[in-house]
């Protein structure tokens, strides 16, 4: 008797680095808290609830695409580029909760700590490094090394102004 | 992450299989939604008369929040059990499993929909009861969101849905699965708001981090046991090559949670009697309508645990040999006595430790 060929499978897991795993899951769990950030400023901050939708729709789309393997979501540039922006929203949270920032709704000081934001923050911090991770060598130290660059060169700025102008002024 | 849930993102290794799957037993969810509204509605009965007790706006918003945290709790529980079951199946990627896989798929879309709009339907309930005899306005949804960890909590939970529910679609209309931990962790995430905003947020300041990570554990425990027996015995128990292969592993995590539950359920239950000001904890067990809803809670528990017991130690060799076993009887069984522990559950969230 013939052998028959196995069937086609309909649907199939992926085989993708347990890293790309890592930081889809990390950028959904952070868009889900975008997501909650962004109702919680309805009628309080249209400016404000509007950007937390748009970071939280881009931040699902991305991990929703990492997470399906999908190649586009996976290139250097892509990666990169969700890389250094979810960093940038990292630095202007610590910003605003150190300092009283002109453009926030609140004008009395710097921005309280929420728990929502922190857990934000730790899960966006982890979906960088997770992502950086799952980068091939030698792609993952090159812009391992570039965003350390990057993120010690903010921080100098900052110290730079907080020393010039003062904390919260 | 262990190694055991990352075989679900492993390569598939395809070998036929001629054996038809059987229709899934939805029967099963029946028993569970059932369960968990008959369970809240007992446990309403035991608290609605008590002198100040769980009523402050009326009874129908009483009874139409348990109900509706009895809903939002057993969609959680299918939405995490979903998520769960490549798991429980591991490596194996017969022709077979993947309409068992493609169902789960689906219910866990259904189910986080459903999920979603019980979330929401929480919240607004929970804004009536707060302003009771003022107008109902989005304003004060705004309030409530902004004001309260519970209000937080329900809009936490409700995105955590929504992004779950986003998974399901895009992993179903694009033919590919996602990996099944970022399923799982999205659904396990989204339980842990809201178990952190009843009871124990506000006890006493001495015991409250340990009473708050003892409600987590047995919020996650509850539901991985009660939703990894449901999702097994719906869509892999009639048919007993996979059923030998996902039960041994459904039954290795459900022993640990059998015990996470009891032993976390007990801690906070005494823990809420303890920090009751005016009563001694071990009277007010049998004095309060919270005890009295509180021994069923544990009642059940224990009689799932043993039914649990019964199917790990005189079934599961048998099913691992593929003979015949009454285990979808006995576990229909256990999901309802489940369901009527998470219905119970949904009332002591807000019942008061009050005498009378």
């Amino acid at each position: 008797m013939a052998a028959t060929a196995p069937p086609r499978l309909p649907a199939l897991d992926i085989d993708l680095p347990r890293s790309a795993v890592v930081a889809a899951t990390a950028f959904v769990l952070a868009g889900a808290l975008r997501l909650a950030a962004g109702a919680e400023q309805l009628g309080l901050s249209s400016g404000f609830a509007i950007l937390f939708f748009l970071v939280a729709i881009a931040q699902i789309g991305f991990g929703v695409l990492l997470g399906v393997g999908m190649r586009q979501a996976m290139s250097m540039i892509a990666a990169t580029a969700a890389m250094v922006m979810t960093l940038i929203l990292v630095g202007l949270w610590l910003v605003a909760t150190t300092a009283t920032v002109p453009i926030y709704p609140l004008m009395n000081g710097p921005y309280p700590v929420d728990v929502i934001d922190l857990a934000t923050a730790l899960l966006e911090v982890t979906s960088v490094v997770a992502l950086c991770r799952s980068l091939p060598q030698p792609a993952r130290r090159r812009v391992g090394w570039t965003l350390i660059g990057l993120v010690v060169a903010a921080w100098l700025v900052w110290v730079g102004i907080v020393a010039t102008v003062g904390l919260t002024d | 992450m262990n190694q055991r849930l990352a075989t679900a993102v492993s390569p598939p290794t395809a070998t036929p299989d001629t054996a038809t799957a059987p229709a899934p037993r939805y029967v099963l969810l029946i028993v569970l939604t059932g369960g968990a509204i008959a369970g809240a509605l007992i446990g309403l009965a035991i608290t609605v008369t008590a002198a100040g007790g769980a009523v402050t706006s009326g009874p129908l918003v009483a009874a139409g929040f348990a109900l509706s945290r009895s809903v939002l709790d057993t969609q959680a529980v299918i939405t995490v059990g979903m998520s769960f079951l490549p798991t429980f199946l591991g490596r194996d990627r017969r022709a077979a499993t993947m309409l068992p896989l493609a169902s789960a798929r689906l219910i866990g879309l259904v189910s986080a929909a459903v999920w979603l709009i019980a979330a929401l339907v929480s919240m607004v309930l929970e804004v009536v009861d707060i302003n009771v005899g003022q107008p109902f306005t989005l304003a004060a949804i705004g309030q409530y969101v902004r004001g309260a960890g519970a209000g937080q909590a329900h809009v936490v939970v409700a995105c955590g849905a929504f992004v779950y529910l986003v998974i399901a679609v895009f992993s179903r209309y694009r033919g590919t699965d996602v990996p099944a931990e970022m399923r799982i962790a999205v659904a396990v995430f989204t339980l842990i708001p809201l178990s952190t905003a009843g009871h124990a947020a506000f006890g006493a300041q001495s015991l409250r981090n340990l009473a708050l990570v003892s409600i987590e554990l047995h919020v996650l425990s509850a539901v991985s046991w009660t939703g990894g027996l449901v999702a097994v015995m719906l869509l892999l128990g009639l048919h007993r090559g996979l059923l030998a292969t996902a039960l041994p592993r459904f039954s290795r995590l459900a022993t640990v949670c059998v015990f996470l539950t009891g032993l976390t359920g007990l801690f906070n239950g005494w823990y809420e009697l303890w920090s009751t000001p005016g009563i001694h904890w071990y009277t007010a067990v049998f004095t309060t309508r919270y005890g009295l809803v509180l021994i069923g809670k544990v009642l059940c528990v224990v009689t799932a645990g043993l039914l649990g017991g019964y199917t790990r130690l005189r079934l599961l060799p048998r099913i691992i040999e593929r003979r015949p076993t009454a285990v979808l009887t006995w576990a229909t069984v256990e999901i309802g006595v489940l369901a009527v522990a998470f219905g119970l559950a949904a009332v002591l969230i807000r019942a008061p430790v009050v005498t009378g």
